[in-house]
């Protein structure tokens, strides 16, 4: 059965033809390939998961979708900074360092699709002062935003 | 909120962390309400908050004296 019914699809269709600007590339990463499976590692959620970016992927031509195994191909998880599945890492004209870990599925759908529309927009309308303060940052900042889907 | 910083700054990045499913993490970060925001792992809110206060919050986390803000 799909994650989107006909009406969500279209709906989700429409918004990508009307707001993608830039390409975007998920590149996902399950846990593992060819059904081994590791303590701890759920999966079914990564299968699902991959499920739903298929569906998003198969809603605009210009949104690809990449899946790894992080045993199989650690040189790119490395490169990605990705050490836990499932992940999604959600690439526009460049890599912006967003991520999304888990399964988005019930109102973690929605935050997905924001964050394909942001990372394809590639410039945030942020105002004057925020930029400021950005520019002035001499230090890296990881923000991790903890959500749940219901 | 944290993407758009993400996609601004390229010293920025934004991991959106679906709790129930790292609840390692989620234990580690006394994540008992959500949304949850964890910065540099010295700076945590909860709670949506007005884009000022938020880059106020990173700024504070990435050693800028800045500090949260009142809404603009």
């Amino acid at each position: 059965m799909p994650f989107l019914n006909d009406q969500d699809a279209a709906f989700v269709r429409k918004r990508l033809e009307r707001e993608l600007s830039h390409d975007v590339t998920l590149e996902f990463f399950a846990p593992s390939t060819g059904g081994l499976t590791l303590p701890g590692q759920d999966a079914e959620i990564a299968e699902y998961t991959k499920q739903i970016l298929t569906e998003v992927a198969g809603l605009s031509p210009k949104i690809h979708l990449n899946a790894h195994s992080l045993i199989a191909e650690p040189e790119v998880a490395q490169r990605l900074g990705i050490t836990r599945t499932p992940a999604t890492a959600v690439i526009g004209a460049e890599d912006y360092g967003v991520r999304f870990y888990g399964m988005p599925a019930g109102y973690e759908f929605a935050t997905l699709l924001e964050l394909i529309l942001d990372v394809s927009k590639g410039s945030p309308a942020l105002a004057e002062g925020s930029k400021d303060v950005l520019g002035k940052l001499q230090e890296d900042a990881h923000i991790q935003v903890f959500v749940t889907p219901t | 909120m944290a993407a758009l910083l993400a996609i601004a700054s390229p010293r920025v990045r934004a991991d959106i962390v679906e709790a129930s499913e790292f609840p390692d993490m989620a234990e580690r970060y006394n994540v008992y309400a959500v949304p949850k925001i964890i910065v540099n792992e010295t700076t945590e809110f909860v709670g949506a908050q007005p884009e000022g206060a938020f880059v106020g919050y990173v700024a504070q986390a990435a050693g800028l004296q800045e500090g949260p803000r009142p809404a603009e």
